[in-house]
């Protein structure tokens, strides 16, 4: 088969495997070698879906022994099937990256034969790239569930991140829908991994030049709205992950109908978008925010609302907390003002150390202040004058949840489609022969009223 | 350089040869006289202008007079002057004169005053250019001829500076050369020397040869593949990556 008919087949599928950061590893050149890593990661492009592209993102077969029901490559699904050998793939990534495209390779595979002989082949590639073609660059590499510790060692010291794909978000909806991978064959190797991190960092401060483990860590996956889990679980799942494994990242897919199947939701459900979304916002909250699971979600509130972000939501729960004075407010309070971000809040807490700022000072600062200005108090400004509740809400609520992205309902007129994104409700409305633009405004106008009441 | 010194204000407008060092030495004998003049230019532009204009020097020993000044102030300060300069935008000159005044008012700590609105103006400067150099870092893209890498940028600002140190480290064993089709400055590496040409006029690649050609097609196809169709959202993708980056990447072409 011709080169670019496999990478074809290979990347497309790939393309459900959402990880394509390069992030995490700042590896200097060596003379001899090719490549480099960033610390925060480079992103290269950014395909017709608004993901970026980083790496060279491809299975190395989609020739697969398994049958996981949400999957496009499960064995019982008619599909072009293909494999690249190690040399073709070290070729590639090497091509590539020599003309700027891609920060490295990310690689994973379906279970061709067996787990053991699916993780050779691919350390093979791996080794023929690190060692002959003296690559420098990224490497993500994702465990194959159900391989021996061994190669999940050996793979290690050749990626700069490793990622075991959890998948589902419980038990439950793993047997049913996953029945070759057990939940041990996930969480073993996720516990195996954290652990020689850990035992390779304490080695690498007494040798230096011990080789790396994953020095950028590991990361997984999990697919939202195949299965009926709460947004709460979710959550608190992934909280625990990060606790218990230290990941450096956890990724949600929403799910995208592949395959009639009793057990999934039919082939006409649009994939839940907007909760993806508001599950990486509140992914956010707690990785950078200081936020916990429970503030963010409880047993009585086990779902996102819809048309605010999470810090918004939390914001209008507990609007009797503000304003705040940015003069004197601690970081972690500064953190929770409806836009204020970490970049601000740490620029706040640096000039104010010179000077009290005013309203100007936090306007050179870049903070932005069409949602602060409702809960912050500053030098010569004593926070707004009985502000109404239906500004305040206004102000807060997500474009995107009412199809317009950055838009005005107003500037939004009849013919424009809505945004992929938009609310549960706004779509149906349209769907039942309501003009977009006015399904948006009536639902935005209910919201409004909804959540005044609540403030 | 002068301590606790200020300047006044004075209807004259300095010109220089558009180097950084040109502009420490406008620096420097805005100290000597201990005027700002109302504007700084690049050029001479002596039909739009009401005030008499002097033109400055480039004198390496006062550069580096000032330079060492700047160099007292610490990193941050120096960075931000040398940034700040890159960038492309009128009035930059009269923003980083500002801003080194109050350096020489208050010393190293201006780094903390940033809600300052003399800081603040040349912190923007700096923002700028390094975006748009994180930018290039990304979208930049090369083609091999004859075992060359080449790329065609079109920068806002001056970024090829920014962008030597990255490539450099990153391709060590490659010759590569690299140009501003804006600002008419071209990069060049072979082996271990690297070095700065101007241009005459802008430049335009040549039609790849057969290998790339196919490089170039494979990367169009994976960048194809990788769309998922039900998630297409072409606002996003542009809000991602404006337009104006697109001009010379392999797979925004069809
Ligand atoms: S093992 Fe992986 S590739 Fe194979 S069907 Fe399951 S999820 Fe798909």
């Amino acid at each position: 088969m011709e080169l670019l008919r496999k990478l074809e087949i290979l990347a497309d599928s790939a393309k459900y495997d959402v990880a394509c950061t390069s992030s995490g590893s700042g590896r200097k050149g060596q003379p001899g070698k090719i490549g480099n890593t960033v610390q925060a990661g480079l992103c290269h492009t950014f395909t017709a879906d608004g993901r970026c592209v980083s790496l060279l993102k491809v299975l190395l077969t989609n020739i697969c022994a398994y049958d996981c029901k949400y999957c496009v490559n499960r064995r019982s699904n008619d599909l072009p099937r293909a494999a690249f050998t190690p040399r073709e793939l070290a070729q590639l990534t090497i091509e590539f990256y020599r003309r700027n495209y891609i920060e490295g390779l990310f690689l994973s595979s379906a279970v061709l034969k067996n787990p053991d002989y699916t993780m050779e082949q691919m350390i093979q590639a791996l080794e023929l790239l690190r060692g002959e073609y003296g690559f420098n660059g990224y490497i993500h590499a994702k465990t194959i569930p159900g391989a021996d510790p061994a190669l999940v060692r050996r793979l290690g010291l050749l990626a700069d991140r490793l990622s075991v794909n959890i998948e589902l978000p419980s038990e439950a909806s793993l047997s049913l829908l996953a029945p070759d991978k057990g939940r041990k064959a996930i969480f073993r190797p996720m516990g195996q991994i954290a652990q020689t991190a850990q035992e390779n960092s304490r080695e690498l401060q007494v040798y230096r030049s011990a080789p790396k483990f994953a020095p950028a860590g590991q990361s997984t996956q999990m697919i939202v709205g195949a299965t009926p889990e709460t947004d709460y679980q979710i959550l608190n799942l992934t909280q625990g992950l990060y606790k218990k494994y230290s990941l450096k990242r956890v990724f949600f897919s929403a799910y995208i109908p592949v395959v009639e199947d009793s057990r999934l939701p039919a082939l006409d459900v649009k994939p839940p978008l907007l909760r993806e979304h508001r599950l990486y916002q509140a992914d956010w909250l707690l990785r950078y925010y200081q936020f916990d699971a429970g503030e963010i979600l409880d047993k009585e509130n086990p779902n996102f609302n819809p048309y605010l972000d999470p810090k918004c939501n939390w914001a209008v729960n507990h609007y009797h907390l503000f304003p705040v004075d940015v003069n004197r407010a601690p970081y972690e309070m500064l953190l929770r003002v409806p836009g204020i971000g970490p970049r601000s809040a740490k620029r706040i807490r640096t000039a104010r150390r010179q000077q009290s700022l005013d309203w100007e000072g936090l306007r050179r600062l870049g903070v932005v202040l069409k949602r602060a200005q409702y809960f912050i108090t500053c030098k010569g400004y004593a926070g707004p004058h009985s502000p109404r509740r239906e500004m305040v809400v206004r102000s807060l609520l997500d474009p995107k949840a009412f199809g317009y992205g950055s838009y005005q309902t107003s500037m939004f007129d009849n013919d424009t489609p809505l945004l992929a994104e938009a609310a549960p409700q706004v779509q149906q409305l349209a769907q039942e022969g309501m003009a977009p633009a006015l399904a948006a405004k009536t639902v935005e106008e209910e919201t409004v009223k909804w959540l005044a009441a609540k403030l | 350089m002068a301590g606790g010194k200020t300047l006044t204000p004075k209807d004259v407008i300095y010109w220089y040869d558009g180097s950084y060092e040109g502009f420490l030495c406008c620096v420097f004998q805005c100290y000597q006289n201990r005027e700002r003049p109302c504007d700084i230019w690049q050029l001479c532009r002596p039909e739009t202008s009401l005030f008499p204009q002097t033109e400055i020097l480039t004198d390496p020993v006062r550069a580096a007079r000032v330079e060492a000044s700047i160099r007292k102030m610490g990193q941050g300060v120096r960075r931000l002057m040398m940034y700040g300069f890159l960038n492309d935008s009128d009035g930059k000159e009269l923003k980083l004169l500002r801003f080194l005044e109050l350096c020489y008012q208050e010393g190293p700590r201006v780094m903390g005053q940033l809600a300052h609105p003399d800081v603040a103006a040349v912190m923007e400067l700096e923002q700028q250019v390094s975006h748009e150099a994180c930018k290039y870092r990304e979208v930049l893209r090369f083609q091999e001829r004859e075992g060359m890498l080449g790329a065609v940028i079109r920068p806002h600002h001056c970024v090829l500076p920014l962008l030597q140190n990255h490539f450099c480290d990153r391709l060590p064993e490659e010759d590569f050369v690299i140009f501003d089709n804006s600002h008419y400055l071209a990069l060049l590496k072979r082996g271990k020397k690297v070095e700065y040409l101007e241009l005459q006029e802008p430049v335009i690649l040549p039609t790849p040869e057969a290998q790339e050609k196919q490089y170039q097609e494979m990367w169009k196809a994976f960048f194809k593949a990788l769309t998922i169709e039900e998630r297409r959202n072409y606002a996003l993708q542009r809000s991602n990556l404006p337009k104006r980056y697109w001009e010379y990447m392999v797979e925004m072409q069809d």
